[in-house]
């Protein structure tokens, strides 16, 4: 089809205020009375509280509150309520190190902080567990010591018969990898204001990727009915999962705000964010894959130990949807997956960007590089034979449809110049290129039993487009995707688009921004949207040009009766409906993705996807032998859009994504000490840079077959997934040397150089 | 962050006789940008901040007749950088300057505020050591001397008193036939260094062979340093891959390295050895070319 505004590279639609500094972050707000609030955080890995207290805190000038277990409601809050695991200030039992205990709130920062710091709190402490293989130990401490054993949470998938396929096959490689907690490091820290009305009702101002299910979250922990919460966006820096989930300093400055009449923010400090924002969740790997003489992948057995943290979170939901990914990527007639997540006393995981896929891919795609070895093929060539293809149904369920996956292998390998690899000029220096695959879904899940949107359009007399949708942008840009969907279909050009997401009170139901979700699920939603508005539209330029609404034709905010060179004004039309003839013209639209037959959650497994994407990275480095330094040269990426809706923020998406995968392969990991994180600040936590950042050349790859608005799919996340496997494949290929552990650091090489030699 | 009292001479005398003042727990502030980090996060408490702002000359920076550079203590590291006459007579320290955090940050930043934070990674000090700088101290009336290399005392001290500034940095003129160069490990932006090597090198004409030599390890001891035992090994030999490789071993023996979270004790060494085989053979390459004349 013809289009005038999807993928397009048009500018974001939020530019012009971000760059002039007039978007308003949630530390921008101002409020009358504006309390500011601070939480005492337990300095112990693992310990009982004795007593508390708050005395001299409470006399300080200046402080207006001080809460503790006793002043908020003692449920206990999860994701899944029924795993239920965390207080909202720990009343008995702190489990690890930045564990909220206490909470002030006070005129100011200075005064807030002395205040925290007058908290007198009397700690037994007890034996506290940091690794997972010693918290399944018999014996081990318990983390929380209600439960029978650390280990919360495991998942077992069988699909055909792994044992006899491994004593069948040709070939089998193992081995174990393991990854480590990474940072989200978002530029905005997480954080909130909370205020009550006259009337009981609550307002929550935050940066949240899902304000509906997190005004439900609110709503469940303090016990007050949901219709009494309302959560409002700020302008948003970042998310990449890290602000799915509620934060407990949701409920906290909302019991503050309570207890002193006044609005209270409460905002993580960098080190705050660091240290008990959450992370990406450690695993451990054991792997094993088979394959015959001629390359065919027959089975694949794995064990993962995902190392939890304190508490539940998004662990049970990250390990599950690994398992999806794993009997995804490639068509193999044999699967088995079993895993479980440990409790250890450490800061707790939680959703990040690739959700436990960039864990599992560094293992699998690590691995399908050794058996290539071991069989002596070539890795890509490996990889073709094996690939998935369209409209097929793999051995685990998945339906896979508009798949792209030789396409993506065969333009990211031509553009590195994966066949002339052997023959690169040596120049002393030592070079290496290999690639990974990767498959995430394109477009949510319906983990809830369900996934759906909705989203609501009107047209003004003033001559604006008002679109109301929940796919509220945290940076990546889906005000602009939704815009362009919207004018796209309702035939107006992108500036007469206002798009509002950040209010639940105004906005539909929808579970939020993540799994590469909101292109895909609201995306559809616009486009049903506007395709109603625009119905309404041309039946009310039928009447007013009589002619038949069949005949009409909308573009580029002008209308005309086919075959007539008469073009009217878009919005003079709408004015003179609405103010001449009393027509209100808008459009809703919904989105349900339908559950497939026989679908049951606990069955649903990888049915639970409702579109695959799929993608190849090349990468090339190079690798200092002297100092052990890994520099990436150069990535390409291909991944599939199925179609483009914005080709500069897709770009933009897959960058982003790189420079994260880059963070995970060889820099990023935050180091512990007796549950003490050392590198709380970006002066030792290092993220890549712009020097760090090698040329990248991304390859959007058009796919037909999803069912996405306009046939697109999500790209959030996607370009993470594959690049720590691709870069540590560049790197054995360069130095011959194989790692199973991320991230690959100097030290790691220089010491694995050094025992080559 | 503590109330603090915020002070703006418009003298040196003026400025000295304030940080003679309050017990110590007061501070010169030139860029803030080593100071503001350690009260906001550090818990670095103090009564006053005093200002080099309005204190006049302090931001000086030329060349004197005699090709020696004289910087005044509160010019800005891009100033540095972008100095067409530090480019041309000292393109080592213009280099140095530039690999300091980001841009943002050099134009704040002061080479004073480097060298009296005396962090031991401070990017400008191996230079300006290996390049033989003086330092021009003041305490308002008068002046004193102090050879840069024992301007430091230990992490985070140096050799200044109460009621005393750094005025300026004074670097001796390079000859013809000398070459500096600092090389930094790791990042080209945003990184605090791992190590630093930097070699001040002085070749007899038409030749490799050392004259003169200093070489200076940042990183890697409680101050800055210099390796005397490898500058003892250089001194007089004509400068090839042998001599390049045993005087950078020699290097590791004059370093105290510790381990931190950005690198182990024994990492350290070795990148000790790497960066001054680097600036040792950089050095080697420009007298083999004939750029001495
Ligand atoms: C993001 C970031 C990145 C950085 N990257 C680097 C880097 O790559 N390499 C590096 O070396 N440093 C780096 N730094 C540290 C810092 O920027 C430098 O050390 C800088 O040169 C300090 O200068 P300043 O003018 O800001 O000093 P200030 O912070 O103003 O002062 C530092 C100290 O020196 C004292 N002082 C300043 N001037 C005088 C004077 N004339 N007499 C007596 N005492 C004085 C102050 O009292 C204070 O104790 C970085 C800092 C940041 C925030």
């Amino acid at each position: 089809m013809s289009t005038c505004i999807i993928g397009k590279g048009l500018p974001r639609v939020d530019a012009v205020p971000k760059v002039t500094g007039a978007a308003q972050y949630t530390v921008d707000l101002k409020m009358p009375g504006l309390l500011v609030g601070k939480i005492l955080r337990s300095p112990h890995a693992h310990a009982r509280i004795k007593s508390i207290d708050t005395s001299a805190a409470e006399q300080l000038k200046g402080v207006l509150a001080v809460i503790t277990a006793k002043d908020v409601p003692d449920g206990l809050f999860s994701f899944y309520q029924w795993l239920a695991d965390k207080n909202i200030l720990c009343g008995e039992t702190v489990r690890y190190i930045g564990d909220e205990v206490a909470a002030v709130a006070a005129v100011d920062d200075d005064t807030a902080e002395e205040a925290v710091s007058l908290i007198k709190v009397d700690y037994e402490l007890l034996p506290a567990v940091f690794d997972v293989h010693a918290a399944l130990e018999p014996g081990a401490p318990l983390v929380h010591d209600d439960k029978e054993s650390n280990s919360t949470w495991s998942v077992e998938r069988l699909f055909g018969d792994p044992d006899k396929a491994l004593a069948e096959c040709d070939f089998v490689v193992e081995g174990t990898y393991v990854t480590h907690a990474q940072a989200h490091t978002c530029l905005e820290t997480s954080n909130c204001i909370a205020k009550w009305d006259e009337k009981d009702r609550l307002t929550i101002w935050t940066n949240a990727q899902a304000p509906h299910t997190q005004r439900q979250e609110v709503a469940r922990i303090l016990g007050i009915p949901r219709r009494n919460v309302r959560v409002i966006n700020s302008y948003m820096g970042g998310g990449f999962g890290s602000k799915l989930v509620m934060d407990v300093k949701l409920p906290i400055a909302s019991v503050l705000s309570r207890l002193t009449g006044r609005p209270v923010r409460i905002v993580n400090t960098r080190s705050e964010e660091f240290t008990t924002g959450k992370t990406r969740y450690p695993y451990t790997m054991s792997l094993k894959t088979g394959a015959m003489k001629d390359g065919r992948i027959v089975v694949r057995d794995l064990t993962v130990i995902g190392d939890a943290g304190a508490y539940h979170d998004k662990g049970p939901a990250t390990i599950n949807f690994s398992s999806m990914m794993f009997g995804t990527l490639y068509d193999v007639p044999n699967i088995r997956f079993q895993a479980q997540m440990v409790y250890t006393n450490k800061e707790m995981g939680t959703a990040f960007r690739g959700f436990g896929n960039p864990q599992l891919t560094f293992a699998t795609e690590s691995q399908l590089d050794e058996l290539a070895h071991k069989m002596g093929i070539d890795p890509l060539d490996l990889r073709l034979r094996n690939s998935n293809c369209s409209m097929g149904t793999t051995s685990c369920g998945a339906e896979i449809c508009g798949c792209a996956m030789t396409e993506c292998m065969e333009a990211a390998s031509e553009a590195i110049e994966w066949s002339q690899k052997k023959a690169r000029p040596s120049d002393g220096t030592l070079r290496g290129v290999g690639l990974a695959n990767m498959v995430h879904t394109g477009g949510g899940g319906r983990f809830y039993g369900y996934n759906s949107a909705e989203a609501f359009i009107k047209l003004s007399d003033e001559g604006t487009v008002t679109l109301i949708t929940s796919a509220l942008d945290m940076g990546q840009g889906s005000h602009t995707t939704m815009a362009q969907i919207a004018a796209e279909e309702l035939g107006v050009s992108l500036s007469d688009i206002n798009v509002l997401s950040h209010d639940t009170e105004l906005t539909p139901y929808d579970l939020g921004s993540w799994g590469s979700r909101a292109t895909f699920m609201d995306g559809n939603a616009v486009q049903a949207a506007a395709r109603d508005a625009r119905a309404a539209l041309a039946e009310a330029a039928a009447e007013m040009l009589e002619a038949d609404p069949a005949d009409i034709v909308i573009e580029e905010s002008k209308v005309w009766v086919k075959g007539s060179s008469e073009k009217h004004d878009l919005f003079e039309i709408v004015d003179h409906a609405v103010n001449a003839h009393g027509i209100p013209i808008s459009g809703t639209g919904q989105f349900v993705d339908k559950l497939p037959e026989g679908y049951t959650i606990p069955t649903a497994f990888a049915k639970n996807i409702p579109c695959f994407s799929f993608g190849t990275q090349a990468v090339e480095v190079e690798v200092d032998p002297e100092t052990g330094q890994v520099r990436v040269l150069r990535v390409v990426a291909a991944h599939e859009t199925g179609t483009t809706i914005n080709q500069t923020m897709s770009e933009g998406q897959i960058e982003g994504s790189i420079a994260q995968g880059i963070g995970f392969a060889l820099m990023e990991r935050l180091v512990r000490q007796e549950g003490k994180v050392q590198n709380d600040r970006f002066l030792d936590y290092k993220i890549p840079n712009i020097g760090d950042m090698p040329e990248i050349e991304t390859i959007l790859v058009e796919s037909v077959g999803t069912k996405g608005p306009f046939g697109a799919k999500g790209i959030g996340e996607p370009g993470l997934v594959p690049t720590a496997p691709a870069i540590a494949n560049a790197v054995f290929d360069a130095i011959g040397v194989r790692f199973h552990e991320l991230p690959i650091t100097r030290d790691m090489v220089l010491e694995a150089l050094k025992e080559t030699r | 962050m503590k109330p603090f009292e915020y002070k703006r001479p418009s003298s040196l005398e003026e400025a000295c006789t304030m940080l003679a003042a309050q017990d110590g727990r007061v501070k010169a502030l030139a860029g803030g940008t080593d100071l503001l980090v350690q009260m906001k996060q550090g818990g670095l408490e103090l009564d006053a901040l005093v200002s080099l702002r309005d204190v006049p000359g302090l931001d000086a920076l030329h060349l004197e007749e005699d090709g020696s550079l004289i910087m005044g203590s509160a010019t800005p590291l891009g100033a540095i950088e972008n100095s067409p006459d530090v480019r041309r007579a000292f393109p080592g320290i213009a280099e140095a300057a530039s690999f300091v955090g980001s841009m943002q940050v050099r134009s704040r930043a002061t080479v004073g505020g480097n060298l009296c934070n005396a962090a031991p990674s401070a990017d400008t000090a191996p230079i300006l050591i290996a390049c033989g700088s003086t330092a021009v101290i003041t305490d308002g009336q008068a002046d004193r001397t102090v050879l840069l290399e024992d301007f430091f005392s230990g992490p985070g001290q140096t050799v200044l008193g109460p009621g005393e500034l750094l005025r300026a940095i004074v670097v001796p003129p390079v000859p013809e036939t000398g070459f500096a160069k600092y090389c930094k490990s790791f990042r080209s932006a945003m990184d605090c260094c791992t190590v630093g090597v930097a070699v001040y090198s002085d070749f007899v004409p038409g030749s490799a062979v050392v004259r003169d030599l200093r070489l200076a390890l940042g990183a890697v001891a409680p101050t800055p340093i210099r390796a005397r035992a490898a500058e003892a090994m250089l001194v007089g030999q004509e400068l090839d891959e042998a001599l390049t490789d045993r005087a950078s071993l020699e290097a590791v023996a004059d370093a105290l390295p510790i381990s931190d979270l950005r690198a182990s004790a024994a990492y350290r060494k070795v990148l000790v050895e790497v960066l001054s085989r680097r600036a040792l053979t950089a050095a080697r390459a420009w007298a083999e070319r004939g750029a001495v004349a």
